[in-house]
Order: structure tokens, then C-alpha cells, then sequence
């Protein structure tokens, strides 16, 4: 598949409380997407209300059968996922790239 | 007041310059109209006594005329009369005209004279000698020159309007000029005078906008200096007094604890902790960290920890105290909230725990290097119905749990650095039996540095031998400890007395004496 039909959510900076629905907004499966790279690699700091949104959009994304690849820079970020059970859960990757190739073999 | 002060100077400035040039002005033109009359006057005294030489003139020619005609000698009165006063008005003549700088006049005037005393000479004379002889030419010659001596004395006079028409046209234009010049100079005053007016209007508006903006920002910065102050205190007031909850004695069990708040006031978070003793040996422990700070997370910080207490009424099961509260927060849509719930029980040795969203716990047994707990399951209140799993935990007497909110390894924004140094200030609060855990560690991981973010630790232990425990009294917790601390200067010491002091009841440990 393309890189054109992979949609591409990017969220940077600090993802807190008081983003929580800027971060709603942006994690939305609207319905048409073929796969959707979430790119978190600028993130410097999440709390637990990203990943409760990231949890939520899995959740709508799995039920409208699209696959999912989140990009994580932040160890932080990643820890909290891992507190949160959910290190296993999502496709996680630390680059673009490696995200890209496994959204590429998922809808190929 | 002092926009009219400042007024008055400039408006007296441009009245004295307005009067001055007005003065000038008046002075010039009278003293120039004067002048110019003066010149005209004499012109015309000069032309009266041009008019008066053609008079005298004629009056000769019709004396010798008669005396021509007639041989009448009476009739030479006219010419007699005239002669004298002729040469005199010559001679005035001559010096006014010397005066008024008039060549040309002169030179007609000297011709004039000439041909008057060829007239004499040639006409005159011969007629008064032989009144009957060539009468008919010598008139003719006379006639001649009679019409000479008119037209010469004529250019005199049309040289004097001339000049009396230059000195009324100079006099115009001088007024003129004198007109334009004061005109110009009242409509530049004014110009300069509105200008000066619009500019000090305008300056005026500027002080009077900057001053309301002024007064409007100090508005602003006390209305909000009011709000952050009133928001402080009642974060203050509300987490004081959620972290004042005691901890309780027991035999068997040991407890420590440790709060300290964000350095920043506005950062006050809603960690807590909460030890509750249970009948037989038993305490139900819990911790957590509300997402978010302020006003907002401590309420949720209350509720949270107030559900906890409710849940452990219904079903002491840590994994059941989870989800109760899950729903009860879900059902809310309220913050997140990351805790632990367990219950550690000193006749087993025993701990069990579930965990929702929050860092792993930290188990120290005695011989052995401290270590993580499993954790990982989704924090509380972002979804209704989640499953939490209990997990069971058979320990050892002298083994304390460290359980802990994420500011504890967040503190340098480097995770994995900071496990590693909590699982070192761990390891070394055993060494260490004078000072209570929960204070050690985090003095060994902060070293006296300003905190980010709060930070609660607890410790949970069973005793290793119920005689040997210490006790911390509440009083000394709050005034401070002693004994050695990790990397503790006297300086680290009373920083952290000061943070003591700003939160009673910081750290106390209970044990059975």
C-alpha cells in the first residue's frame, strides 16, 4: 500500500490534562482511513489522560478493522503505556519507518 | 491642571509675537505713508510752481503781444509783473528739482529757461524797442518759442506726476508687502498654534490611554493575584488536610511515609496515601496520583481516596476495591487517576495488590537486592467494567513494600535513571534502621533539590522482630531528624526541615514499642 492512504495523526510537546480535548480531536477514526500511523516521536510528556485517549481510539480504530502503529519517542510515554498493561498491546515503534513497514505489511 | 499650565506659555508667546508684528507692522506703515506723503507734497509744491512759470510765462508773452499790436506801452504791465518772479521760480525750480534727482526734468528745464531768455532777448527786447518793426515775424519767432518753452515746461510737470505716481504705487506696494508679510506671519502662528494643540491633544489622550491601560493591567494582575492566591490556599488547605491522615500502630507492622509538594505552589498535585489497620494483623494500603494539579486533582484526589475506604467496606479483595472505584469514576467521567490497593497481612506475610495505570511497586526483603513488582493494567476511570487482577505476593518478616507516585522516578525526566536510583535509595534505607524509609529514600533520590512535581512515598514492612522497631513521634517528624543522612549536608538538612515545616505531620513512623 501507499504511504498517501496510511493516515497520519501527530500529536507533540507535552500531552496532559489540559490537552485532553485537543487530544480527543485528533485521535478520531472518522471512517475511510485504510491504516493510521500515530506519531508521538516529539513528544516530551504524557500523563495518563493520553493514554486513556490512545486506549480509546485503539479501541474505535480495532472495531472499524484499522490497523494502528503508534511511533514513541519518550521513555516516559512508553513507561506509562507499560504501567498501563499496554506495552504488548499496540503496535509500538521508535521510528516512522519501522511503523510505516508494519502498516504496509498489515494492509497488503 | 497641568495640561492648562503647560498652555499658557506657548499662547503668551504667540500673543507677544502677534503684537509685536502688529506694532512692527503699524510703526513701518505710518512711518513709510508719512514718508511717501511727504515726497508726493513736495512733488506737487514743485508741479504748482511749474504751473506757476507757464502763468508768469504767458503773461509776458501778452504784454509784449499787446505792446506789438497796440504800440499801447500800458498794456507791458502783465510782462513788467512777470519778468522778476519768472527767473525766480527758475531758480526754485532748478533747486527742487536738483532735489527730487530728476535729470531729465532739469535738462527741460534748462531748455525751458534758454528759450524764455532767447524769447527775452530776440522777441522782447526788439518789440520793446521798435513795437512797429518785422512785427510779423519777430511773433512768429516768439510763437516758436513760446510753443518750446510750453512743451519743455509741460515734460516737467508730466516728469513730476510721473514721479508722484511712483511714489503712490511704491507706497501701495510697500503696504502690500507689509499686508502679505503680517498675514503670513498670523496664519504660520496659527498653524504652528493648531499643531501645537493637536499635538498636546494627542499627548494628552496617549498619558490618559496609558494610564487606563496601566490601571486596567494592575486590575488584571491583582484580579488574578487574588485567584492564584485563593486557589493556593485552598489547594494548600485541601491537601494538608488530606495528608494528615495518620498512620496507625500495630504490632507487627511497620509504616512510613513521606509527602512533599511540588516547590511550585501551582503544581500541587493530588497524590495521596492511605494506611487503614484491619482486624487480625491487617492493613489495607493504598496510593495514588489524580492526573492534572491544582484545585481539580485534589477534589478528585479526595473522592478517589474517599472510594477506596468505601470500596474496602464491601470487598477487601484489592483487584475488586479497583474496579469499584474504576466504575464509580468512570460513571463520572472525572480525571484519571493512577493507585494501587493492597493489603498486607503480618500473620501470612503476605502482601496482595492490584495495580490501575500506576508505577510498580518496590519490594525490599531483607538479603536481597530491592526489585519491581508486576504491574500493568489501565488507570482508573477512562473505562467502566475493566478487570483488575489481584496479585499475591509471599513475603518474608523485615520485608517492606515501597510503593510510590511517579514524581519519585520523573524527577529527571529520564525514567530508567530514575528507577535505578529509587531501587539504590531503596536498597540503602535498610542500612540505615535510625532513619524512618519513607524520608530516607526520598532525601537519597532528591538530595535536597527542588521538587517538580509532589512526591509521596509509603512503606509497608513487617516487623522482623517486634521488640527491636523504633518509634518516630510526630513532633520530632515535623521539626525535622536526625542521625546521617544520604549526602546529607547540614545545608540539605535544613532545606528540607523548611519543606517539613510547610507539611505537618510529613513522616511518621509507627512501630510496636
Amino acid at each position: 500500500m501507499s504511504a498517501q492512504s496510511i493516515s497520519v495523526i501527530k500529536l507533540s510537546g507535552e500531552l496532559e490534562i489540559g490537552r485532553r480535548a485537543e487530544i480527543r480531536a485528533a485521535l478520531h477514526v472518522g471512517g475511510g482511513e485504510k491504516a493510521f500511523l500515530i506519531d508521538f516521536s516529539e513528544v516530551t510528556y504524557a500523563d495518563s489522560t493520553a493514554v486513556a485517549e490512545l486506549v480509546r481510539f485503539h479501541a474505535e480504530a480495532a472495531a472499524a478493522g484499522v490497523p494502528v502503529a503508534v511511533v514513541i519517542g519518550n521513555r516516559q510515554f512508553a513507561r506509562l503505556l507499560q504501567y498501563a498493561g499496554l506495552g504488548d498491546a499496540f503496535a509500538i515503534f521508535d521510528s516512522r519507518a519501522a511503523a510505516l513497514t508494519f502498516l504496509s505489511g498489515k494492509t497488503a | 491642571m497641568s495640561t492648562s499650565a503647560r498652555a499658557v506659555v506657548p499662547t503668551a508667546v504667540v500673543a507677544l509675537v502677534l503684537i509685536a508684528v502688529f506694532l512692527a507692522a503699524g510703526l513701518y506703515t505710518h512711518r513709510y505713508a508719512a514718508l511717501a506723503a511727504d515726497a508726493t507734497r513736495h512733488v506737487y509744491d514743485v508741479r504748482s510752481l511749474t504751473s506757476d512759470a507757464l502763468k508768469l510765462q504767458l503773461d509776458e508773452e501778452v504784454g509784449i503781444r499787446g505792446l506789438a499790436a497796440t504800440g499801447d506801452r500800458t498794456l507791458l504791465q502783465p510782462f513788467a509783473a512777470a519778468k522778476a518772479p519768472l527767473e525766480h521760480d527758475f531758480s526754485e525750480l532748478r533747486v527742487a528739482l536738483a532735489g527730487l534727482d530728476l535729470p531729465e526734468a532739469r535738462a527741460a528745464l534748462d531748455r525751458a529757461a534758454t528759450e524764455n531768455h532767447t524769447w527775452l532777448r530776440q522777441v522782447a527786447e526788439p518789440t520793446l524797442l521798435h513795437p512797429h518793426r518785422g512785427a510779423a515775424s519777430v511773433q512768429r519767432y516768439g510763437k516758436k518759442l513760446v510753443d518750446a518753452f510750453r512743451a519743455d515746461i509741460a515734460r516737467v510737470d508730466a516728469l513730476l506726476t510721473e514721479r508722484a505716481t511712483q511714489l503712490s504705487q511704491r507706497l501701495t506696494s510697500a503696504i502690500d508687502r507689509i499686508t502679505v508679510l503680517v498675514v503670513g506671519v498670523v496664519i504660520a502662528l496659527s498653524v504652528a498654534a493648531l499643531a501645537y494643540t493637536v499635538q498636546q491633544v494627542r499627548a494628552a489622550r496617549r498619558v490618559a490611554e496609558g494610564e487606563r491601560l496601566a490601571d486596567q493591567e494592575r486590575a488584571q494582575r491583582a484580579t488574578l493575584q487574588a485567584a492564584y492566591d485563593a486557589e493556593k490556599r485552598i489547594a494548600d488547605s485541601l491537601q494538608t488536610a488530606f495528608s494528615q491522615r495518620p498512620l496507625p500502630a500495630l504490632e507487627a507492622l511497620r509504616f512510613s511515609a513521606s509527602y512533599v509538594p511540588a516547590t511550585e505552589e501551582t503544581k500541587l498535585g493530588g497524590d495521596w496515601y492511605d494506611v487503614i489497620a484491619l482486624p487480625g494483623n491487617k492493613v489495607l494500603f493504598t496510593i495514588g496520583d489524580v492526573t492534572g494539579h491544582g484545585i481539580d486533582a485534589a477534589v478528585t484526589m479526595n473522592r478517589a481516596r474517599q472510594s477506596f475506604v468505601t470500596g474496602a467496606l464491601f470487598d477487601l479483595e484489592p483487584s475488586s476495591v479497583l474496579e469499584r472505584v474504576n466504575n464509580e469514576m468512570a460513571a463520572r467521567e472525572d480525571r484519571l487517576v493512577t493507585a494501587i490497593a493492597g493489603v498486607a497481612d503480618a500473620g501470612t506475610f503476605e502482601f496482595v495488590y492490584a495495580i490501575a495505570g500506576h508505577p510498580p511497586p518496590v519490594l525490599l526483603e531483607p538479603g536481597r537486592r530491592p526489585r519491581f513488582l508486576d504491574c500493568g493494567s489501565l488507570p482508573l476511570g477512562g473505562f467502566p467494567n475493566t478487570k483488575y487482577a489481584g496479585k499475591r505476593v509471599q513475603s518474608v518478616p523485615g520485608a517492606t513494600l515501597v510503593l510510590y507516585t511517579d514524581g519519585a522516578v520523573e524527577h529527571s525526566r529520564n525514567v530508567v535513571e530514575g528507577e535505578e536510583l529509587l531501587l539504590s535509595a531503596v536498597a540503602s534505607s535498610a542500612d540505615h534502621p535510625e532513619v524512618d524509609p519513607a524520608t530516607w529514600i526520598h532525601q537519597a533520590i532528591f538530595q535536597g533539590r527542588a521538587v517538580g512535581d509532589d512526591v509521596a512515598i509509603l512503606t509497608v514492612g513487617f516487623s522482623a522482630d517486634p521488640a527491636v522497631g523504633f518509634v518516630v513521634s510526630a513532633d520530632k517528624a515535623q521539626s525535622g531528624f536526625s542521625g546521617r543522612m544520604p549526602g546529607g549536608t547540614q545545608q540539605r538538612k535544613s532545606v528540607e526541615a523548611r519543606r517539613l515545616a510547610r507539611m505537618p505531620a510529613f513522616a511518621v513512623e509507627r512501630a510496636a514499642s
